[in-house]
């Protein structure tokens, strides 16, 4: 045994290949007049020596083709289900994403020819075309979907033209502003706001 | 290196066998050496072995590709090891003693080469002896020196491996080695 704690302190450093050369000085000193922890020493670092000494011995020829013949072989279409097992919440938030814009998306697409006025006043109808007649005058707005406009009378509202062209349309028929909304983005973000104004500001609203 | 074996393990990922294969060939002798000193039986080292590249086949997508590769191995096969110790029943020690064959062990029975030369005999009867004494050590000492000395790798690896803090890792390393010490010492 080392004959002190410091010394096999000191000798674990060394092994360790972690002491300082003062303290592999120190040790060196020590070990010169002291036979226990010269034995001590030389023994731990034959026993460190006898176990890097020992084979590695190799695994058998056939190892490889039998763990091998053991793997399941993966199954198409199962790249998709490794990744949506570690991801539960972003499989659910992109499966929600999908299917909110798919249903948008479909509106968009599906709606048809639809004039509404959001107030009073009355509206004429030719084909896919909405007419403003030349004496009426709408109290509030006009919402066209996929259609034309023509505006021969008064609006005192906005005019909303979704995939839709106005015909006749000056400013001084329009005391609002006239909307052109064309492109899927726009008229999302025009429902949204909808949207939002209907949850927020439901006070507001007439009727 | 490095680069090599994420490559492989990005193609195991989308189901490549070939890669995988590689990565076997690359690894076997390691994993296989791990779990023959834990557990001490060639057969049983290998058996495990299997499972241990079985596993990381099949848990491949829960290795996180900024660790490195051969440290999560060699994890899966050292807890491997330690499991079937826990499992195995004492009696099937290599020291065990066999009913009416007092004195005598089953480490005796362990085939070896017939007709070496002198000098060969005498390394292989040590290369026994010192196995012998590794497979005395309590599994969580075996498992550091089976580490550190066999396999050669730094204290940050073991703990990482072990999972285990690397100042224990150390303390067990001394202690192991002392307890070699010991038995290694009238070699």
């Amino acid at each position: 045994m080392a004959c002190s704690l410091e010394m096999k302190r000191l000798i674990d450093a060394v092994l360790d290949e972690e002491a300082t050369a003062e303290e592999q000085q120190k040790l060196k000193t020590h070990m010169h007049d002291c036979r226990h922890c010269r034995q001590h020493y030389n023994q731990l670092v034959q026993s460190i020596n006898l176990l890097k000494g020992l084979e590695q011995p190799n695994v058998s020829e056939h190892f490889t083709a039998s763990v091998l013949s053991v793997v399941p072989i993966r199954e198409k279409g199962q790249t998709l289900k490794r990744w949506f097992k570690p991801h539960p919440v972003l499989t659910a938030a992109a499966v929600f994403i999908i299917l909110m814009i798919s249903s948008f998306f479909s509106l968009w697409q599906f709606t048809p020819f639809q004039a509404v006025v959001k107030g009073k006043g009355r509206l004429a109808y030719q084909g896919n075309t909405v007419i403003v007649p030349k004496d009426e005058v709408i109290d509030g707005d006009l919402i066209v979907k996929n259609g034309n406009a023509k505006i021969e009378g008064k609006v005192k509202g906005d005019v909303v033209l979704i995939q839709s062209h106005s015909l006749l349309a000056s400013a001084g028929h329009v005391n609002g502003k006239i909307e052109k909304i064309n492109k899927f983005m726009e008229w999302l973000w025009y429902d949204m706001k909808g949207f939002f104004t209907r949850v927020f500001l439901i006070k507001r609203l007439p009727g | 290196m490095e680069s090599k074996i994420k490559r492989l393990i990005k193609k195991i990922k989308k189901g490549d066998q070939a890669a995988f294969e590689e990565i076997v060939n690359l690894y076997k002798n390691q994993v296989y050496n791990i779990c023959y000193r834990m557990v001490g039986l060639p057969h049983e080292a290998e058996d495990l072995a299997q499972e241990t590249f079985l596993r990381a086949y099949t848990h491949i997508d829960q290795f996180k590709s900024d660790k490195t590769f051969s440290t999560w191995l060699y994890r899966i096969a050292t807890n491997l090891s330690i499991d079937y110790l826990r499992k195995k029943r004492p009696s099937t020690y290599l020291d065990a003693d066999i009913p009416g064959t007092e004195g005598f062990t089953m480490y005796m029975h362990v085939p070896s080469d017939e007709r070496l030369p002198e000098d060969r005999l005498i390394e292989n009867e040590k290369q026994k002896i010192i196995h012998y004494e590794i497979n005395q050590l309590p599994p969580k000492y075996r498992s550091v020196i089976v580490l550190k000395y066999l396999q050669d790798l730094s204290l940050k690896e073991i703990s990482n491996i072990l999972n285990l803090p690397e100042t224990t890792v150390k303390t067990r390393v001394h202690r192991a080695r002392e307890a070699l010490r010991k038995r290694l010492r009238h070699f």
